[in-house]
């Protein structure tokens, strides 16, 4: 279970990233011309990404800069850039505001503004790894909802936001950029839902117990004991809804999945089982149950089922051939 | 409530994992060849490491240096070639002629069977493949026609591994896991050490800590961020002392530092492959796995003899090929399930489970029962069955008879049910010519799984305008980058 990413991802993205932009973005505006009809004039670049600061004072005037460049693309302002490398959008999540950091940006002189996202994961044989493809859309319908919200806000018709993104990816097993335009109308339409689904951020702190932090825990100084239990404590009065999901992406998740296993929680096995045990506290209880122990009223459908499994499946142990 | 469930409540209590099949539904040939790859983080093409063996004891392990230099990773690849054909090539000297009515032809009498940790090695194995069998051949860049052949085996390797139930390269994990229940997710039932620890947990510990513990240890082909980490310097030391040479005399003396590296990573990977390939082993196979061996061994043969005249093979199918594979594939898939649970109780169980079967004790046979059928009266044998477990299947439905799911279909008859939850079931034979019929007093399981071949699906040649495409799949083509690495 590869878990972290490896330096060899982050420098072949790297790398990556600075041939397709090398020359003045020479290779990525070939694509555009190949593939979008961009004009040879469609060239005008700007890079906010190296232009500010790289902190959050940085996005923010990055975000106010990304919002007047699409103001003038709205309005087809002839002085409007094609390419805004590194855009920052902004939106409100629960309460707060939070900046996304768009890849690119472009858009042909009266034509369709697209959002453009650059992943180094190879694409062979038109394909690319649909899992990787997948995630790199959803990127790139947040963005491009973000854009349709930045472009009505300053007044011009979220129209021109094309629904399909342009992945530029590697072909084959070298490093030479390719693009594909793919639709993203559905991503796009999940991801609104998602945003207004968000819970308020300030509701979720007013919950928390007064005290509550990760300063214990996080403390270098203490002992592994002492932080394992500062956590503990902390998951205690709190709480936590662990998932395996959790493991792929949280350095906390083994300590969540001892604390679920501990407690027999169904959800160690997954969200599958969970679905075949309502009522069921734990999966101790689900074999008592199995075994014929009296279920209370919450637990006597799935009592009945466990039961008759294990009836089942211990006759099929007694037929020949059935013991392995 | 599958039968999963019951076993997972049962692996967390008693601290194991628990058997869901009796029998062991893959062949495992007596001399396959192991193989465990290791990657450089976001190199999908190349392999960093390769080990292989034929033996538990006997692992050969090359190592590239750095895969992402072609000649590097060829060089690799290379070494790996010779054996590796040698291996896969050596079963299809030997072969037998099969006749069918006017029709005969050879088929190999064995296959050559590769046993590797997960399917991301599969999908690895593939990858090589496609990158290496339509190198060009001529030109600055032009590769060794041994690396193509050994690049047109991996691709037919991976594609093969599609079709359900296939024998030509066995995933551990994969095995493993439709063979064992634990109480683990699917992620964690992803990584063969933490299934492997959770199968057999050493020193009475319980299977989640023995799965914690080995889980940390990865077995590849896909290396964690950590040890991708540890390999950079080492990586950087190597390229900077070879100052862009490739030449073997070169890099080898220079190769020591990663090889250690990846020495113990491969090692690792190796023991637990063949340490579940002697654990399955020992149960016994499956009746059926016979089928499906002599399938392999058929499309292995074509596979050889095609590899020989011509070697190509499409990379992208079109839509007609599309629909056809795929039918194909749930057709076979279909066929697979009626195998394992006609051969095997255990497997029987989820269908049971799900009153899609239903099994008791015969307590009557009526042989000679007739009644009119169309115009004339035939002979229709009627069985009855004592059933534990009330039936859930409607009157008037077709079920089989699972010690003959190839024969004819049985009409369930008529459904009694019986104090404390038992039913008595009648069940009609639909012809009057039968080979055998359940006897009194043994048990008896009819169930919707037969193993006839299904219907074949034919689609009109030439494809109808709705349903062409813009442009035709890509033909294949050589995927090197054409610059000096």
């Amino acid at each position: 279970m590869p878990f972290g990413a490896s330096p060899y991802h982050f420098s072949r993205g790297e790398s990556f990233e600075a041939l397709v932009k090398k020359d003045r973005y020479g290779l990525l505006l070939a694509l555009l011309r190949d593939q979008l009809g961009f004009a040879i004039a469609d060239a005008k670049v700007v890079d906010l990404r190296s232009s500010y600061p790289k902190n959050r004072q940085g996005l923010r005037l990055r975000a106010h800069e990304t919002k007047r460049l699409l103001g003038e693309i709205a309005r087809q302002d002839p002085d409007a850039v094609n390419l805004i490398d590194g855009a920052v959008l902004s939106t409100m999540i629960g309460g707060t505001v939070a900046y996304f950091e768009a890849d690119s940006l472009s858009a042909r002189f009266g034509g369709q503004l697209y959002v453009g996202e650059i992943k180094s994961f190879p694409v062979v044989d038109g394909r690319g790894d649909p899992e990787k493809v997948g995630s790199a859309l959803d990127q790139a319908a947040m963005y491009a909802h973000l854009t349709c919200a930045t472009v009505t806000a300053v007044g011009g018709d979220p129209e021109i936001v094309a629904r399909q993104a342009l992945l530029i990816t590697p072909k084959n097993v070298g490093l030479t950029p390719t693009m594909s335009i793919v639709p993203i109308a559905k991503r796009m339409a999940r991801v609104e839902k998602l945003l207004a689904a968000a819970p308020d951020i300030d509701e979720l702190v007013a919950r928390v117990p007064p005290g509550a932090g990760f300063a214990a825990a996080c403390e270098e100084s203490g002992d592994e004991a002492s932080r394992l239990a500062a956590i503990n404590e902390l998951l205690d009065n709190v709480g936590n809804h662990y998932t395996p999901a959790c493991l792929q992406s949280c350095g906390l998740a083994r300590i969540c999945r001892e604390r679920a296993f501990a407690a027999g929680d169904p959800t160690v096995v997954g969200p599958k089982l969970i679905r075949t045990l309502p009522g069921v506290a734990n999966l101790r209880r689900a074999e008592e149950l199995s075994t014929g122990a009296p279920p209370s009223p919450p637990e006597r459908a799935a009592a009945e089922q466990l039961a008759r499994a294990r009836r089942v499946y211990d006759r099929a142990l007694r037929t020949p051939g059935g013991t392995p | 409530m599958s039968v999963e469930t019951l076993l997972a409540a049962r692996a967390h209590v008693e601290g194991r994992a628990q058997r869901s099949a009796s029998l062991r539904h893959r062949r495992l040939v007596d001399d396959p060849m192991a193989v465990a790859f290791w990657q450089l983080g976001a190199e999908l093409f190349s392999a960093a490491a390769i080990g292989y063996g034929r033996r538990p004891n006997d692992l050969t392990i090359e190592v590239a240096g750095d895969p992402r230099n072609r000649d590097l990773a060829f060089r690799a690849l290379m070494e790996f070639a010779g054996p590796f054909i040698d291996y896969f090539e050596g079963p299809a000297q030997c072969r037998e002629t099969i006749t069918r009515r006017t029709y005969a032809y050879e088929r190999a009498t064995s296959i050559p069977q590769l046993i590797v940790a997960n399917s991301h090695t599969v999908a690895m194995i593939g990858n090589l493949g496609r990158r290496l069998a339509y190198l060009s051949t001529d030109g600055p860049y032009a590769a060794d026609p041994q690396l193509i052949r050994l690049g047109r085996h991996p691709m037919f390797i991976a594609r093969h591994s599609l079709t359900p139930a296939q024998q030509r390269i066995v995933s551990m994990s994969d095995l493993t896991r439709e063979h064992w229940v634990t109480a683990l997710s699917d992620y964690e039932n992803a990584s063969l050490a933490a299934l492997d620890a959770y199968v057999e947990p050493p020193g009475g510990l319980h299977g989640f800590h023995a799965a914690n513990e080995a889980e940390v240890d990865p077995v590849g082909p896909q290396p964690e961020g950590e040890l991708d980490a540890e390999l950079e310097p080492l990586m950087d030391a190597f390229n900077a002392a070879r100052d862009k040479r490739t030449d073997p005399k070169v890099v080898l003396p220079l190769l020591g530092p990663i090889s250690a590296h990846y020495t113990p990573l491969v090692e690792r990977a190796y023991e637990l492959i063949w340490r579940c390939y002697a654990r399955e082993r020992r149960l016994p196979e499956a009746p059926s796995s016979q089928r499906r061996f002599i399938a392999d061994c058929e499309a292995y043969t074509r596979h050889i003899d095609w590899t020989n005249r011509i070697g190509h093979r499409r990379t992208r199918q079109t839509h007609r090929q599309a629909a056809l594979s795929i039918r194909a594939l749930e057709d076979a898939q279909a066929v697979v399930w009626a195998e394992e649970a006609t051969d095997d109780p255990l497997r029987m169980v989820g269908y049971l489970l799900d009153g899609k079967a239903l099994d008791g004790e015969v307590v009557r046979v009526d042989e000679n029962h007739r009644e009119i059928v169309n115009v004339k009266r035939a002979r229709r044998p009627l069985v009855t069955l004592t059933c534990e477990e009330p039936c859930r299947i409607p009157r008037g439905r077709i079920l089989y008879w699972s010690e003959h799911p190839r024969g004819a279909g049985w009409r369930l008859e008529e459904v009694v049910a019986a104090p404390g939850g038992a039913s008595t079931v009648t069940m009609k034979l639909l012809t009057g010519t039968f080979d055998a019929l359940p006897c009194v007093g043994e048990r008896a399981c009819f169930s919707v799984l037969h193993t006839d071949s299904h219907y074949r699906q034919n689609l009109p040649r030439d494809v109808p305008w709705t349903h062409t495409p813009a442009t035709s799949p890509p033909a294949p083509q050589d995927i090197e980058e054409r610059q000096a690495a």
